[in-house]
């Protein structure tokens, strides 16, 4: 669903990611590891062009996605994003943050987004919240509204860019649990995490990142428990 | 001395009907220049923050002519000298519609405009760069995320100095009496050379602005109120 060929991506002089190469399948979840700077932040940012990249290609579906012919706009209705800040529209309710996209963009009556939206609303166990303004919600009721606005838009894959990284440690587990759920329910997936847990349990596939580069790939079980690369067992041996 | 202070004096009769209609077309010149000034300061903000650097330059340059060149020279501008530049039919129809009225507002409308894209351009560049990448991902062009996102906060961030610009614009409605605009100044001055009584005409005038002026202020203090962002 997703390849990355050989990208690579400069901040001016310093180079983020240096050829990397690897492919999300549908269904599929992955989940991309690697100590602050190492590019897996960038990396997903670069499959709806929130970076745009020097060398290599994202292909979305077999199209490039800096292709000519390209609506980004299109591709960007069919990839949600997950935000690290959330990213809420603080002018808007919860609903309103919801619907906005339905509205807007898919011309949907406002009877059928307000239904639309306390479905994702429940789904993420925030029914009781839909017309509360982000101000007035804890940080993981937050992110939970943010993860429900983009399954609103019928994703067919989600990016998750550092989801629990701005949570209270007692609201990270709410989050999780909601991500956990879309993942049995067949979502394919992109996370990029520092939680090992998650990553262990849920994911079908682990990327190690390193300076740019996939350094390791592979199933949960393989490439956590028995890490060959010196950097991801000092990795992981930080977060046990 | 001698002088009997008699608001009674000025308040009768056709007098009264000149205030009113001075009040109102006071009224109605701040309405629809406001109106104007707001549309057109959101489109130039829309314009000057287009990736393209000539449009910049050239919102710069109107910025620069409304905020140095004195209003009442706008005005008389637009007044004396932008009709001529019209094709003879539209300046016929011009000045048999209140050219006074619809030039005054278009002048004060205009260097409105210039003020509150400068308010709303600072309002923007408050607004953190991630809101407009959250609106981007949801799949929205440019144009939709500045109009369903980052304006509708930038606006509500702006309200304050808003109020300010619409108290200023309320009050200088009184140049257009220059060109003959028959506003609360231009009827109080006539009043004034009707009835010799000065004091009472302009007393009148300086309560009605006053008033004006705070319902402006409580109005605009209650959108505040009630439209701010909460953000924490």
């Amino acid at each position: 669903m997703i390849r990355f060929e050989a990208v690579e991506k400069w901040f001016g002089q310093h180079q983020v990611l240096a050829g990397v190469t690897g492919e999300v399948k549908r269904g599929e979840v992955v989940t991309l590891l690697g100590s602050s700077g190492s590019g897996k932040s960038t990396l997903i940012r670069t499959v709806t062009r929130l970076e745009d990249i020097q060398g290599g290609q994202v292909l979305f579906e077999g199209v490039d996605v800096a292709g000519r012919g390209v609506d980004i706009n299109r591709l960007r209705q069919r990839v949600g994003f997950v935000f690290q800040a959330f990213n809420l529209f603080p002018h808007l309710t919860v609903l309103g943050n919801i619907t906005l996209g339905l509205k807007r963009l898919r011309k949907m009556p406002k009877a059928a987004a307000r239904a639309r939206a306390m479905t994702e609303l429940d789904r993420v166990g925030l029914a009781d919240k839909a017309d509360a303004l982000p101000s007035r919600l804890s940080g993981g009721q937050r992110q939970r509204a943010a993860i429900a606005r983009a399954l609103a838009m019928d994703p067919d894959v989600m990016l998750f860019d550092e989801p629990t990284s701005a949570l209270d440690p007692e609201m990270v587990g709410e989050v999780l649990r909601v991500m956990k759920s879309l993942a049995q329910n067949g979502m394919t997936m992109v996370v990029v995490t520092h939680e090992i847990g998650f990553a262990r349990e849920v994911a079908d596939t682990v990327w190690f990142l390193d300076k740019g580069q996939i350094v390791e790939s592979g199933p949960p079980a393989e490439v956590l428990d028995d890490p060959s690369h010196a950097r991801l067992r000092s990795f992981l041996s930080r977060r046990r | 001395m001698g002088y009997v202070f008699d608001p009674a004096a000025v308040l009768t009769g056709q007098y009264l009907d000149w205030f009113i209609w001075g009040v109102a077309t006071t009224i109605a010149l701040t309405v629809a220049a406001w109106l104007l000034g707001m549309t057109l300061g959101i489109i130039l903000t829309l314009v000057r923050t287009l990736p393209f650097r000539p449009l910049e330059w050239v919102v710069a340059g109107y910025v620069e002519y409304h905020r140095n060149v004195p209003l009442l020279v706008q005005i008389l501008v637009w007044y004396f000298g932008v009709p001529q530049l019209l094709p003879r039919a539209i300046r016929m129809w011009v000045n048999g519609h209140h050219s006074e009225f619809l030039l005054a507002m278009v002048a004060l409308g205009l260097a409105k405009a210039a003020y509150i894209t400068e308010d709303l351009r600072s309002g923007i560049r408050s607004i953190p760069k991630t809101q407009y990448e959250a609106a981007r991902s949801i799949g929205f062009n440019y144009l939709q995320a500045m109009s369903y996102v980052i304006l509708p906060q930038a606006l509500r961030i702006v309200i304050p100095p808003l109020i300010n610009q619409t108290l200023l614009l309320f009050k200088n409605t009184s140049l257009a009496m220059a060109i003959g605009v028959g506003e609360l100044t231009y009827r109080t001055r006539e009043v004034d050379s009707y009835t010799f009584k000065t004091f009472e005409a302009f007393a009148v005038a300086t309560i009605i602005y006053l008033s004006i002026s705070f319902a402006i202020m409580a109005l605009g203090a209650f959108a505040d109120r009630r439209l701010k962002l909460e953000l924490r």
